[in-house]
């Protein structure tokens, strides 16, 4: 089966079971704002996504989110790679939102291992997505990436930094910009913006709220606006 | 081979500190516990097999007792016998305490059978393994002499039927291994020797006996063959292949290794075995051999996976000089059942099958430690919560359930903590909330901390630094954790909530 659409002025033809729907699977209820802006054909798999973030705030937990997103969409499919080659990562503080059981870590120094690492991973049908943030992506290994992600129909994410971007080369889906927005102590807010990704609201702004109990996805709020939110409220929990 | 003191003796090798007091194994009979054997300082005590623990306890007051375990004994003695096969081909174990070398053929091996008897011997002091040995033709025989000759005896295996005979005579009845009631009721009778026994008319003795005294005598005197039940031998599962001329060639050793594997299938297949590891050695004139360990997740014996990860491997080597030969083994092998797909889950299994090639072609190419696993540990401090494993497939993924930890951690942890220098709000006890903070030359001025967490240090390791943890927010909304070491009062960065 497949589905057509007209995003973007252009006649395109997707397989339906290469898609997460925009709703009401992915993000819905609390974070329906998020959902907005994508795409009207939903979180595309077997693509890569891109995640801009400013130094000393690698976007992590967007990721995180994304990851999850993919996870849930199929059983078969449960799997996220992390990749961590100078063993950041916490995984305590990330067993509230996925099983821990289905998260692989790899740790790999070398860059172009790294890289071949991650393209035997995004190539593996059983991965739903691999996460990894290489130091420079040249316009050959973005594109393989890509083409790994087609093949074994996962999501790929991939982190980097935002003073990049004048100079980077991409193939990516989507990318989104992520930037930590001023909080209170309950809650850690960061303002996302989508800045490429055919069909979606490109440019508009919308904030994203964790309740800081644990980190879990139905513990997320999306907001349009921060205007009519006091400081001291903690976000509505979820319905999903 | 008789091992005349087995259950102690296996004990008192395993557990040498006993050997100080005076030990008896007890067995519990009813609700009597009876002396099943005991060690020689118990023995010199006057200590003896079948009187009861309390009997015992009164004529030797520092008795040790320990429970009579025959199953055990059981599997010591499998254990030994297969150490065994190194004196002898074909090795049985004749439970309780009994092993048969069926040295056929060995004497041109050691010389002459006195050599052979020796070396047993020496291995059985070396292992403080009290036995008695001998050779005779027959195992019924060997047994007999063993049991009540001298130590050591030799009847020569091309002895004539009248002459073993002759020689086993003397020995009691008992020695045929009968039915102790047996053996009881013939020296009830007056026959005391198997010379006694012999001169008796055979046609009578199944009657009144069991036709189980006249085949044990009969095969004692090699009469009637008495099968031996031998332990199966296996030998390690290897292949290997030499060059005529130091090879380099990367096609040629591809083909090299395609034979190799061939024939490790093969052997495999014949044992119903699947690889867990492999190792593959590519041997060089005049360097060190190159060895690579490959770990596999599943058993396996599939040519083309296998194929599959030594071409990853071979991509890996390289050689000046060229090898002279590659040796293929298989160190780690385990049973391979004939696994059914099941109808509901099949995509899972299909999924966990994918997922474990994926491991072996990372950790075969870039080494085991290239992918793991977290598994979390129950500890305060951060940076000891978890673990890396190695990972394992859990196609169900659903069965471990996900620990909800009720704490706030941060997602990015520096693998060490780095130092800091902040500025603390001003506090009675010197203990205030921090304000601002320079990292890296840059500062960072705080909205808001939320704090503190105490954890305190391991005390009981040397560690006794107890750490006041913050999770701090600066103006632009970036979070950080941050922590004071409390004895010294240094603050150091050990976590971003990204």
């Amino acid at each position: 089966m497949q589905l057509i659409s007209t995003a973007g002025g252009t006649l395109r033809t997707q397989k339906i079971n290469r898609i997460i729907p925009a709703r009401p699977n992915v993000w819905s209820g609390a974070l329906s704002a998020l959902a907005d802006l994508l795409p009207c054909d939903g979180l595309r798999c077997g693509a890569m996504h891109e995640i801009l973030g400013q130094r000393g705030t690698p976007p992590w937990s967007f990721a995180l989110l994304l990851a999850h997103a993919a996870a849930n969409v199929s059983p078969r499919r449960g799997t996220i790679v992390w990749s961590d080659p100078r063993g950041e990562l916490n995984p305590p503080a990330l067993s509230s939102a996925i099983a821990i059981r289905r998260l692989f870590l790899l740790r790999i120094q070398n860059p172009s291992d790294e890289l071949w690492a991650v393209v035997q991973c995004l190539r593996c049908p059983a991965v739903a997505a691999t996460i990894a943030s290489p130091a420079s992506l040249g316009d050959i290994e973005a594109r393989r990436l890509q083409l790994a992600a087609e093949q074994g129909g996962g999501v790929g994410v991939l982190i980097r930094r935002h003073d990049d971007l004048a100079r980077a080369h991409y193939a990516a889906a989507t990318r989104w910009l992520v930037r930590p927005a001023p909080g209170n102590s309950l809650v850690q807010r960061w303002s996302v913006q989508l800045i490429h990704g055919h069909g979606g609201k490109i440019g508009k702004n919308i904030f994203l709220e964790i309740c800081r109990d644990a980190f879990q996805p139905d513990h997320m709020c999306a907001l349009d606006a921060l205007a009519d939110r006091s400081d001291s409220a903690p976000p509505a929990k979820a319905s999903a | 081979m008789r091992l005349t003191h087995w259950p102690i003796d296996r004990i008192l090798r395993r557990q040498p500190k006993l050997r100080l007091d005076p030990l008896a194994l007890i067995q519990t009979v009813a609700s009597r516990q009876i002396v099943a054997d005991r060690c020689p300082r118990a023995a010199a005590r006057g200590v003896r097999i079948g009187m009861t623990l309390a009997e015992a306890r009164a004529l030797c007051p520092g008795l040790r007792d320990l429970p009579h375990e025959p199953q055990r004994d059981l599997h010591q003695l499998l254990a030994l016998g297969r150490w065994l096969i190194r004196y002898a081909p074909i090795v049985s174990p004749s439970p309780p305490d009994a092993i048969f070398l069926d040295c056929t053929g060995c004497r041109r091996l050691y010389g002459s059978w006195s050599v052979l008897i020796a070396r047993v011997a020496a291995a059985m002091r070396h292992l403080n393994l009290r036995a008695r040995l001998a050779i005779a033709p027959t195992p019924g025989a060997a047994w007999a002499v063993a049991a009540c000759g001298i130590d050591q005896s030799i009847v020569a295996p091309e002895t004539l039927a009248e002459t073993l005979a002759e020689t086993l005579a003397p020995f009691p009845v008992a020695a045929l291994r009968i039915d102790p009631h047996c053996a009881a009721l013939l020296r009830e009778l007056g026959v005391e020797t198997i010379g006694q026994l012999r001169h008796l008319p055979r046609q009578s003795l199944p009657a009144r006996f069991g036709s189980d005294l006249l085949q044990k005598l009969d095969a004692a005197l090699g009469e009637i063959p008495e099968p031996l039940n031998p332990l199966p031998h296996h030998g390690p599962i290897a292949a290997f292949i030499r060059f005529p001329a130091p090879i380099e060639n990367l096609e040629i050793l591809q083909q090299a290794i395609r034979l190799l594997v061939g024939g490790l299938i093969d052997q495999l297949a014949r044992r119903g075995c699947g690889a867990r590891s492999l190792q593959i050695e590519f041997r060089q004139a005049h360097a060190a051999p190159v060895v690579k360990t490959l770990r596999l997740a599943f058993p396996s014996r599939q040519t083309r996976a296998i194929l599959n990860l030594l071409r990853c491997v071979l991509e890996t080597v390289g050689s000046e000089e060229g090898f002279i030969a590659v040796a293929l083994s298989a160190p780690v092998f385990e049973p391979l059942a004939d696994a059914q797909l099941s109808l509901l889950d099949q995509e899972l299994q299909i999924a966990g099958d994918e997922l474990a090639r994926l491991i072996e072609m990372l950790s075969a190419r870039l080494g085991p430690q290239a992918i793991v696993q977290p598994e979390l540990v129950e500890s305060h401090l951060p940076e000891r919560s978890f673990r890396r494993v190695e990972p394992t497939i859990d196609p169900g993924g659903n069965s471990a359930a996900a620990t909800v930890l009720p704490l706030v951690r941060p997602l990015h942890l520096l693998p060490r903590p780095s130092p800091i220098a902040a500025v603390v709000r001003p506090c009675d006890d010197g203990v205030g909330m921090p304000v601002a903070f320079t990292y890296h030359g840059e500062v960072f001025r705080l909205r808001h901390a939320d704090g503190p967490e105490r954890i305190a240090g391991l005390w009981w390791e040397g560690g006794d630094k107890t750490r006041d943890y913050f999770d701090v927010e600066d103006e632009t909304g970036r979070r950080f954790w941050l922590f004071r070491v409390l004895p010294t009062g240094h603050w150091y960065l050990h976590g971003l909530f990204a």
